[in-house]
């Protein structure tokens, strides 16, 4: 699009603001809490049921709905709440605190809200999970798991067997933007990748925006995953501790002033390590070599919140996670001297972000948030011989290998409600990036050869950059039938004295074509100023996330949906959408690179191309009644073109992406049998995943007929691998099933829950990867392609006691 | 008791963690047709000829089948040559290269598309002052040193292969096999090669220097017209019985046509340390897409350099 088209975009906009701006009526503000909790509840409805204008309260649960008339008949209603209708005068404009009751809690009938994702909003290509269906998810040793859970829905796609990777639509993993109560998360993985850094206990709410991307969002091209925290009960303490099979959790909420001040804390730690510490020793300790080796991962949320009023609330949230694996082993080779070797690795995020919500006026609420953002990963080999006579050398060296990324963010937001017909979002943010992606050090230090030292420090060099972004969009319901979200995203990078600007045009609309049935259609213009650059389909602490440069230019992505909607009451929701992606200057190593190996500057390791994708999804969701669930299919294709001179990859022809399949199935079931006793089970297939096999070897040239002659043509050297093209080969198909129950108690003054679930349940060898094998034997070699599964049929138990 | 619980469940759990399960795939895609691979390494020292080979199917052990019935002929300087015999693979030419040549190969196989691929042949490395240094004060190692002068021309875009080969009644050293196995089987020797004055060193750079498998293969970019000392160290243990006092080497320094170095850099690339965690790629032909193998040529230089040092106290 040309500046020109783009201008006149901004144009129109404006006008459309100061149309808005005319209206004249009163205006009923508010928030709407949980009783139990007080909580906020994102996404309520609130509908004047005489003129049948209504509106959803915002991400900090308020809502401002601006009416004509003299009194107006409101109800506010919410998935699993029971509703409430309140009749208003309306002479001035009011201010009302609307607390729902979990209708749960009462056993009375299930009123519906409205979600981000149902038939009556703009909004496509885009799925909200109540966190409590995430949890009965039955996944990888029972540990609940968000990401996993969102992998099960159709356009979502998991990396290789229990990895948490995430792939949207045709998407590289690092083309998602996760948002934990709006700061950017780089790193989302655990235990590389087999579990994400999302804490359920701490979750309070997830949407998942796959493309027709709102304006308010920017900065990857293929998913938004929006996480809200928990903010805390403010009437009394209440928490649990759960102790699963892989970790142990515990989380604390309640007031510090009733009503007023509230804390949450979850944390959780995996404890593999303590428990294989006796193992470790048994099996690797001897008398002249002991090992002490281990890994565990860790996160932490911690949440303060301060209401002044309910015009005014201030958060405080921190969020620190770490990955740590570590080996220390000591050798007694001599009687003279030890020898100690020590391996540490540590990876992981800090987000620290305070954020001041405030009613400026009941049309116009304001968000100002300030977040720090930090990761780093550490890679740390170190030796040491000790001496323990003159005769030998007391020696140390240790290596170094850390990259970090640092992010100060300084954010305003604005919901500006002008009408029911209208509700605007705009705003500004600026984020100061230091990016470190390469550091190498190494030192050696040698007590006998004094002059012998080596103090050494390669990198890429610290990289300082700045993003700037300002956006506008409208939910604007044009009448009953059409409803459109429009707006435009201004983002800037400046890196090395190199300014990208960019406009990104969003738009999105629905016409109903009757009750419950609406059809939807959406464009979205993203670009991306960072790259992950990742070797393995697995999240490795060696990945490194690095910013746009003067070499290479942003990512950017065109994407067009459509699709149609239908409720159907009692039955579910259906839906079909269609999406192409067009993505260009994707990032991949060159033929050959990697990581490893080279102390030249990434820069120098990378090409960029183009991709597309496309396909088409199918939900059937069932959110209400004791057996809820759903159902989704995808049909994709996403290729890759690396076809600019001198940055050719497979020839310059194209190929398709690591995660391109074709067919992806999950059915996901939960059952409420009775109020203690709840089952679910989920049932996943998916194509074989793409991988580059060889598939003919043929003779390396040599310098002079004798030296063909020498030649052990099966041996290691001895040929060549033709490949043919990237991903030539297709891994058999994938599928599984888990099964999951829960059993409740009550006590008195607190519930246990007791979770047995089976990941696998039929103990399928599904593929995890495929590789050659070459075995030298006496007559010779055996060849053979050999595939490696890693998780056989694994059941696990897990104890969760609130109170 | 608690202990052996404890134990039990770490056992357990453990097992469970590090089932790997592994199994032989059925590959039901059958054997692709086999590809002619032509493989001609030209070179300044020895007669003319080209390799002829087969692919085979990746599962397949069998050594490379010979193409026995191609028509062969190399277009020298504008002049075409046939092949004057052939020996199993190897197509025989009564030619001998030299500096400045022009050579095209031309491959007809019944059935398959011609095969074509040129190369020019590199003038001779510009070598002096070879000298080598030998220290036998070092407990348990000698440690030699091989240098000389390197002068590059900076007219044109130069691209240099240097190994050292151990010598052994006469017979040439494969030069894959003794670059790997250099530990007891066949001699005790590990030959470091560097460049004291380099220390950019790097596999994927397009104009570094690449330093595995004891060989140093780089471009002129980092030396463009400069005369430049290549030093390379060699450290080997003190004599046993199985190791003679005297040791034989050849130091060979090639200049390699641009076809050549890229081949051989994509052969070091494919198969070192890196690859593990990089996406497999083609190695580089000049013999047009889809096609294997590869016609460059090269300029050799070979120095014959003997240590010869004092029996020591084991």
């Amino acid at each position: 699009m040309s500046f020109r088209k783009k201008g006149t975009l901004i144009f129109i906009l404006l006008f459309v603001v100061c149309e808005i701006a005319k209206g004249q009526s009163h205006t009923i503000s508010g928030i709407v809490i949980d009783s139990t909790n007080g909580e906020t509840l994102i996404g309520a409805t609130v509908m004047d049921l005489k003129s049948g204008k209504g509106t959803l309260t915002n991400d900090q649960g308020r809502f401002s709905l601006t009416l004509k008339g003299n009194s107006a008949v409101v109800r506010v209603s919410y998935v699993g709440y029971t509703s409430v209708i309140d009749s208003i005068s309306l002479k001035s404009n009011v201010t009302k605190r609307y607390v729902l009751k979990s209708s749960v809690q009462l056993n009375t009938v299930i009123v519906r809200g409205q979600r981000v994702d149902d038939a009556r909003s703009s909004q496509l290509s885009a799925v909200q999970i109540p966190i409590e269906k995430i949890r009965s998810v039955p996944v990888l040793f029972g540990e609940a798991d968000l990401v996993k859970a969102l992998q099960l829905l159709p356009g979502v796609q998991s990396g290789s067997e229990g990895n948490s990777g995430f792939y949207v639509r045709g998407g590289g993993p690092d083309e998602n933007l996760f948002l934990l109560d709006g700061v950017p998360l780089y790193n989302v993985s655990h235990m590389g990748g087999f579990f994400s850094a999302f804490n359920t206990d701490a979750v309070k709410g997830v949407t998942l925006y796959k493309g027709s991307f709102p304006a308010r969002f920017s900065g990857r091209l293929s998913s938004v995953l929006d996480v809200t925290t928990n903010n805390g009960n403010d009437k009394e303490l209440h928490g649990n501790v759960s102790i699963g099979f892989i970790s142990a959790k515990l989380n604390l909420e309640g007031p510090v002033i009733t009503e007023r001040t509230t804390f949450n804390i979850s944390a959780r730690r995996t404890y593999a390590d303590f428990l294989l510490q006796p193992l470790v020793r048994r099996l690797a300790n001897r008398n002249e070599y002991k090992l002490s080796a281990g890994y565990y991962f860790y996160d932490l949320n911690g949440k303060l919140t301060h209401r002044f009023s309910d015009r005014s609330r201030l958060f405080a949230s921190h969020y620190m996670g770490s990955d740590v694996v570590y080996a220390r082993i000591r050798t007694m080779t001599t009687d003279v001297q030890d020898q100690f070797l020590n391996f540490n690795t540590r990876w992981g995020n800090i987000v620290s972000s305070v954020r001041w919500n405030y009613e400026l006026t009941p049309k116009l609420f304001m968000n100002v948030t300030g977040a720090y953002t930090r990761y780093s990963n550490n890679v740390g080999v170190a030796y040491e011989t000790m001496a323990y006579s003159e005769s030998t050398d007391t020696t140390t060296f240790d290596m170094d290998y850390l990259s970090t990324i640092n992010d100060f963010t300084i954010r305003t937001d604005f919901d500006f409600t002008p009408n029911p017909e209208h509700c605007m979002k705009f705003g500004l943010s600026y984020i100061h990036h230091i990016f470190n992606p390469e550091v190498s050090q190494a030192h050696l230090n040698s007590q006998m050869s004094a002059n012998f030292l080596i103090d050494t420090s390669v990198n890429s060099g610290t990289t300082l950059a700045e993003e700037f972004t300002a956006y506008i969009e409208d939910d604007w319901s044009v009448n009953n039938v059409v409803k459109v979200n429009y707006g435009v995203n201004v983002s800037g990078f400046w890196v090395d004295g190199t300014f990208y600007p960019t406009l990104q045009p969003r738009l999105s609309g629905r016409v109903m074509l009757g009750e419950g049935l609406s059809l939807k259609a959406g464009y979205a213009y993203m670009t991306q100023f960072m790259h992950l650059l990742s070797t393995t389909s697995v999240s490795m602490p060696t990945d490194l996330w690095v910013p746009v440069t003067e070499n290479i230019a942003p990512m950017y992505s065109h994407q067009m949906a459509a699709g149609v909607f239908y409720e159907w009451d009692k039955v579910g929701d259906f839906t079909i959408e269609g999406y192409y992606k067009k993505m260009s200057n994707l990032l991949e190593y060159k033929d050959g690179a990697s990581f490893w190996g080279s102390s030249e500057n990434w820069q120098e390791k990378v090409v960029l191309g183009d991709g597309w994708a496309y396909g088409v999804e199918l939900l059937y969701q069932k959110n209400i009644g004791n057996l809820t669930g759903w159902i989704g299919y995808t049909w994709s294709k996403s290729m890759r073109l690396f076809n600019r001179e001198g940055q050719e990859l497979n020839n310059g022809e194209a190929f398709p992406a690591k995660y391109d399949r074709r067919h992806d199935i999950s059915i996901v079931i939960s059952y409420r049998i009775t109020d203690n006793i709840d089952v679910s089970a989920t049932w996943v297939f998916s194509s074989g995943n793409a991988a580059t096999l060889s598939m003919q070897e043929y003779a390396i040239a040599q310098e002079t007929a004798d030296d063909y002659a020498g030649i052990d043509p099966e041996g290691w050297g001895g040929y060549l691998s033709s490949y043919g093209s990237r991903n030539n080969f297709r891994m058999p198909n994938y599928h599984r099933m888990d099964i999951s129950m829960n059993l409740h108690r009550n006590f008195k003054k607190c519930s246990r829950t007791i979770n047995i679930s089976v990941y696998n349940l039929y103990n399928r060898k599904n593929p995890y990867m495929i590789y050659e094998s070459h075995e030298h034997t006496y007559g010779g070699y055996n060849s053979a392609l050999v595939q490696l599964s890693i998780f056989p049929i694994l059941p696990s138990v897990a104890y969760t006691l609130k109170f | 008791m608690k202990q052996k619980g404890v134990f039990f469940i770490a056992i357990v759990a453990a097992l469970l963690l590090c089932t790997g399960c592994e199994k032989v795939v059925e590959f039901d895609i059958g054997e692709t047709d086999r590809d002619v691979v032509v493989n001609s390494l030209p070179c300044t020292d020895s007669m003319l000829f080209v390799n002829l080979t087969y692919t085979r199917f990746f599962l397949d052990n069998r050594e490379f089948l010979p193409v026995t019935n191609a028509d062969v002929s190399v277009e020298v300087n504008g002049v075409m040559h046939t092949f004057s015999s052939r020996e199993g693979a190897n197509y025989l030419f009564n030619y001998l290269c030299t500096e400045g040549d022009t050579l095209t190969v031309h491959v007809n196989v019944e059935g398959k598309n011609e095969i074509v691929g040129g190369t020019r042949v590199p003038a001779l490395p510009a070598i002096d002052s070879l000298s080598m240094i030998l220290d036998t004060t070092m407990p348990f190692l000698n440690s030699g040193e091989v240098s000389f002068l390197l002068s590059d021309n900076a007219t044109q875009s130069n691209y240099y292969y240097i190994f050292i080969t151990e010598r052994d009644s006469g017979s040439r050293w494969n030069e894959w096999y003794h670059k790997f196995d250099t530990i007891d089987t066949v001699y005790n020797a590990y030959i470091n090669c560097m460049d004291l004055s380099i220390t950019s060193s790097s596999v994927n750079s397009s104009e570094g220097i690449l330093g595995y498998f004891n060989t140093l293969l780089f471009t002129d970019s980092l030396i463009n017209g400069e005369e430049h000392k290549i030093s390379m160290s060699i450290i080997i243990p003190k004599d046993t019985a199985e190791h003679p006092l005297q040791r034989d080497y050849t130091l060979v320094i090639e200049s390699l046509s641009r076809e050549a170095y890229l081949y051989r850099r994509a052969i070091l690339q494919a198969t070192s340390m890196s690859q593990y965690f990089a996406e497999p790629a083609e190695i580089y032909t000049n013999l047009g897409r889809g096609n294997l193998g590869i016609f460059a040529a090269i300029a050799k230089r070979v120095y014959p350099i003997t240590f010869i040092y004092k029996e020591t106290e084991k």
